[in-house]
């Protein structure tokens, strides 16, 4: 499984990126990392789904649309994996004939879902222990 | 004072709370628009000093709505923003040629996102100071407006009144002059009609036109350029 080990180089998540959330938090006195933590795990859930069902679909340019969204959203909090496999996907379904990579864009949603669930517990633990 | 507003446009809830939070601790206030398709009611139900706007959107694409205010003479000098998830060459020319004064490469970071914000709202301010006459009448342009400027009045003529000051005014400016010179020839308020404005060493020299003035109130001029004339000589 080449694609997989091409992904396991990356650190899954990179804490440091959060930090400026913390801070904005510290000066606005609002919860900020709780409020983006949680905006992206309800809006990643809804990408997830989306992806599978275009997917069932065959909507090549909707998952390059998803693919492009939920690629913004997990670089910012330093969700390396994600963010690559994102970039990827959107890569490949811009560069390829649609019937030559339906099985390499299936492969890549399961990837995105497999790492959401992985980093939606770090992400759950580091709120915790942030609060 | 007033708190300036910055509108952001993009479809990803989480590139918005984002900005919404570094807008916020510049000290303005965020208005945030997912759908394209509102962008002109929203610039209409709010003034808005800079505009931040994500590049590739479903249905219109950041380059269609800048294209949009752009063409529209009420909103075509608010500075726009570009957000790009892709910084290809193609993506930046066509986002600059368009007009946007700059762009931002997602996934945002925010310390440069708040950097370029702060940087693009002291240019604006910067430049409102510079075009003070100006921006006060695009601000009010339905409101009598009282505008106070240290100027001196260099010469007077039947039909032309040149001063200098220290600010440029913009020409075709027409205004409503409560000079001291003109409350001791008891005209009053004459509108005067910017026609040059010249930049000098001390200021601007600016040249106007006096409208509207009846045949009294030339004769007091006269009378008062003859005064002149002899205090001169004398």
């Amino acid at each position: 499984m080449g694609v997989v080990n091409q992904y396991a180089t990356l650190e899954s998540f990179d804490a440091k990126k959060l930090d400026v959330f913390i801070q904005l938090g510290k000066d606005l006195n609002e919860d900020v990392l709780s409020e983006m933590l949680n905006t992206y795990f309800q809006t990643t859930d809804s990408t997830i789904f989306s992806f599978k069902s275009s997917a069932v679909e065959k909507d090549f340019h909707t998952i390059a649309h998803l693919a492009h969204k939920l690629k913004s959203s997990s670089g910012q909090l330093g969700l390396n994996r994600i963010h690559k496999m994102c970039s990827d996907l959107e890569n490949l379904i811009k560069s390829e004939s649609a019937h030559l990579i339906e099985f390499q864009v299936n492969q890549l949603i399961k990837l995105i879902e497999e790492e959401t669930v992985v980093t939606t517990n770090l992400l759950q633990d580091f709120l915790k222990a942030a609060a | 004072m007033e708190v300036k507003n910055i509108l952001v446009l993009d479809d990803n809830k989480n590139d918005l709370l984002m900005a919404k939070f570094v807008i916020k601790r510049l000290g303005y206030n965020p208005i945030l628009l997912e759908n394209p398709n509102y962008i002109l009611e929203t610039l209409k139900a709010y003034p808005i000093s800079l505009i931040i706007l994500d590049y590739e959107m479903p249905g219109m694409t950041g380059l269609d709505v800048l294209k949009k205010i752009k063409k529209s003479p009420s909103y075509a000098k608010i500075p726009v923003v570009m957000l790009t998830g892709n910084s290809t060459d193609t993506t930046v020319k066509s986002t600059v040629i368009t007009g946007a004064k700059d762009y931002i490469v997602k996934p945002i970071d925010p310390t440069i996102f708040e950097t370029k914000i702060a940087k693009i709202m002291k240019d604006d301010i910067e430049s409102q100071k510079n075009n003070w006459v100006e921006f006060e009448v695009q601000k009010n342009k339905n409101t009598e407006i009282r505008i106070y400027n240290f100027t001196t009045i260099v010469s007077i003529g039947e039909m032309s009144l040149t001063f200098n000051t220290n600010q440029d005014y913009p020409v075709g400016f027409t205004f409503f002059s409560d000079s001291k010179l003109f409350d001791e020839l008891e005209i009053k308020n004459p509108a005067l009609k910017v026609e040059s404005s010249v930049k000098t060493d001390n200021g601007y020299l600016v040249q106007c036109l006096m409208l509207g003035l009846s045949e009294t109130e030339l004769k007091k001029i006269r009378l008062y350029q003859k005064l002149l004339h002899i205090q001169k000589a004398s």
